[in-house]
């Protein structure tokens, strides 16, 4: 069901989703339109397609004396126009790989019996139709799993797809030693697998390409720090590095700000540092566009030449930074980005051609 | 940001003053208000550190009908002065002066030797030294000669100290022994004899050490304050032994001793009387690189009541205390200057809806101390 919204009704604790355009050229004299902006109590997830043609995120909302879930769907090429679907609450929801179309796999199991079994659902990002699926092909989402070995093969761990082994085997010598495993990043041509001989500790790095039908072990070592978390930004998976100490289940980790950056298609490495409190949200393969506190920073690596620096101009400077999640590149130096934020606070976000012209000459 | 240099004005003077020198600034007194103390870091070159200090007057909100605006503006900058290696900044046991310490930069020539400020006329600094000054604090007496030199020109005489009195500016010789009264910032070596640590001290024994039980584990503390009541020290090496600070505290009236300690293996301490503030913080396998953890939980603990008690209290991990009187706590949350009233026994803890902005300025990340020119009755401040 397509919903029509503003829903009028508005849920206790607002958040506001917000979907912003910058006009002009880049410049000191740009501005900044909202195009999209509705108030929901956030769930807390956005999502951009791996072809970066769409983004989804989900609103919770309050009508008539219930909750209320929706998928909002944005075609990253017309981000006026914001779609949303009304769905059942999701344990989870990520996009396919290997569409064509942008597709999202939604997870979910009866709210009255946690115990019951998952379903999967595929919702068509473009039409809105949504058919069930079967459960195993969850394994073509872009999600890291944890993996382990069973009868010889790497296989889904965890309670989805428990023993569903990888649609492709790694050579066995490459497995020698190994109890454990997760699948860190995929697109529609790679994998990247951490593999580990104690548990969470992943010393030994494979990938495979699917166009070449190969495997390669990478000479990745094991990434410093114990309180580190990736993310991936095809064909990077970007590691924050964060340590533990003994209040950092209250604070959370001790964040250094370094960024460790490896190439999952080449096997290259190399780091940046930001700033305790940062993110990295876009990538085109060499540049970058990320946040260091409030400052928006873009960066070029080359790792033949040592870790990145921080370009000396930033596209712009921007309030609020801290609350965005997802930065895309929309239609001809239009750009957009999708925030969650707070009712009241700003958003911002920045042209491609700001990026190009002034951060990164 | 409007910068003076009024340290050239000296140059004439230095020419036929070779010791002893003090200059007096005299200017219109200002009105009564909020000054700040600013201590930005200057690039250099140099081995050490040098370090822009100024003196800057805080335009606190103002008021649409009811409505309190803060101010968004640079500060205006009173006196600036750029300082080689700053040794010292605090206040004299009276409340009444400001004390910067550090090698000044005089028309090209550096003397280390102290700023005075009245805290009633900031604007009528004076600045005092003397060939020789290895270190300035304040002392710890009701004398009027409150502030401390050492002097020690060369290693095959023993140091001197001299007492000043910066209302006049004259200075007197003392025994050396005065120096175990100075008021903060001196470490204390703990060994077969627990003195100061400075050269020339090392016989000198410290009068106010712990009881031998309670130093067991201890190489060295950290004076946090000598006043009329107490003696604070904090032990500083081995830093933990337990993930605590530890604090021994001596009450002079009754002559006892007591121990107690603060959680966070790399937390800071500082004295906003009446309190005992620590900022807690932690060590992790690349701190040395990259600093501590601080998790933005400061603990308190009064002074002036004695109070066993202790609480936690919130902060953003970059923010600062600076200042506090009987009902309110100044905090500095990156370029923001707050109120946070008191309530009850602690401090409010909802920014949003307890603490009032008085300034936002980009200066504000370099604020290190705050003062009131209220000549009748100057607020305490750190």
């Amino acid at each position: 069901m397509v919903l029509t919204l503003p829903i009028e009704t508005r849920a206790p604790e607002n958040t506001e989703l917000r979907v912003v355009r910058l006009n002009g050229q880049p410049s000191d004299q740009t501005t900044m339109e909202t195009v999209t902006s509705v108030s929901c109590a956030y769930c807390g997830f956005v999502r951009l397609s791996p072809r970066g043609d769409c983004v989804v995120l989900l609103g919770e909302f309050f009508r008539e004396e219930q909750w209320l879930y929706a998928f909002g769907f944005l075609n990253t090429s017309q981000p006026e126009n914001l779609q949303w679907y009304e769905t059942e609450y999701p344990i989870d929801a990520r996009f396919l790989v290997s569409t064509k179309i942008p597709t999202l796999a939604v997870l979910r199991r009866s709210a009255m019996d946690p115990k019951s079994e998952f379903h999967l659902s595929l919702i068509d990002a473009n039409s809105k139709v949504e058919r069930k699926a079967d459960l195993k092909e969850w394994v073509d989402a872009d999600r890291q799993e944890f993996l382990d070995i069973r009868d010889g093969r790497l296989s889904f761990a965890g309670t989805m797809i428990p023993g569903v082994p990888l649609p492709c085997a790694p050579p066995a010598p490459m497995l020698l030693g190994v109890s454990f495993g997760a699948l860190l990043a995929k697109t529609e041509s790679d994998m990247f697998i951490g593999l580990a001989f104690q548990q969470n500790r992943y010393e030994r790095y494979i990938g495979f390409n699917k166009d070449k039908s190969e495997w390669t072990q990478y000479r990745f070592g094991p990434v410093k720090g114990d309180k580190y978390v990736s993310k991936v930004l095809a064909p990077w998976i970007c590691y924050q590095i964060g340590w533990d100490y003994p209040e950092a289940d209250i604070y959370g980790p001790a964040r250094t700000g370094e960024w460790i950056l490896r190439n999952f298609h080449n096997g290259e490495e190399t780091s940046v540092y930001l700033d305790p409190d940062s993110d990295i949200y876009w990538t085109d393969g060499i540049h970058f566009i990320g946040r260091a506190g409030e400052r928006l920073v873009s960066f070029r690596v080359d790792p033949a030449k040592g870790p990145a620096v921080v370009d000396a101009k930033p596209p712009f400077t921007a309030e609020n930074l801290p609350y965005t999640r997802c930065m895309f590149f929309g239609p001809e130096t239009k750009s957009v980005a999708v925030s969650a934020k707070e009712e009241g606070e700003e958003s911002e976000v920045l042209p491609k051609q700001a990026v190009l012209e002034r951060g990164f000459k | 940001m409007r910068t003076k240099h009024r340290c050239s004005r000296l140059a004439p003077a230095l020419l036929i003053l070779l010791s002893g020198l003090v200059v007096p600034f005299a200017e219109e007194a200002d009105r009564p208000g909020l000054f700040a103390v600013t201590v930005r870091q200057l690039p250099t070159t140099l081995a050490k550190s040098v370090s822009h200090v100024a003196i800057s007057k805080v335009e606190t909100r103002f008021e649409i009908g009811d409505v309190p605006l803060p101010i968004e503006r640079p500060l205006d900058e009173l006196e600036g002065w750029d300082i080689t290696g700053l040794d010292f900044v605090g206040q004299t046991p009276s409340g009444k002066y400001i004390v910067i310490a550090g090698e000044f930069d005089l028309n090209g020539s550096q003397r280390y030797g102290a700023m005075m400020l009245p805290i009633s006329h900031p604007e009528k600094a004076s600045f005092w030294t003397q060939s020789g000054v290895t270190a300035i604090r304040t002392l710890s007496t009701e004398d009027t000669y409150e502030i401390g030199a050492m002097l020690h020109a060369n290693t095959d005489h023993p140091p001197q100290m001299l007492c000043i009195d910066p209302s006049t500016s004259l200075s007197r010789n003392v025994s050396l022994s005065e120096w175990n009264f100075v008021a903060s910032d001196e470490r204390i070596h703990v060994g077969s004899v627990v003195a100061i640590a400075r050269p020339g001290m090392e016989q000198t024994p410290y009068p106010f050490v712990p009881p031998k039980d309670m130093l067991a584990e201890t190489v060295a503390m950290a004076l946090l304050r000598n006043d009329a009541k107490r003696v604070l020290l904090q032990r500083t090496s081995p830093a933990t032994t337990d993930k605590k600070l530890h604090y021994f505290e001596y009450f002079k009236k009754t002559e006892a001793w007591k121990e107690y300690t603060a959680k966070g293996d790399a937390s800071r301490s500082v004295v906003v009387m009446p309190w005992l503030c620590t900022r807690v913080g932690w060590t992790y396998p690349e701190s040395d690189r990259f600093g501590p953890k601080f998790t933005g939980e400061w603990i308190f603990r009064n002074l002036e009541t004695g109070s066993s008690d202790s609480f936690p209290f919130l902060l953003n991990a970059k923010s600062d205390l600076l200042a506090s009187d009987t009902d309110m706590l100044y905090v500095r949350v990156r370029s923001a200057l707050y109120e946070v009233p008191r309530r009850g026994d602690e401090f409010a803890d909802r920014p949003e809806r307890d603490w009032r902005t008085v300034v936002i300025n980009e200066e504000m990340d370099n604020l290190r101390m705050l003062f009131w020119t209220a000549p009748a009755s100057p607020k305490p401040v750190r």
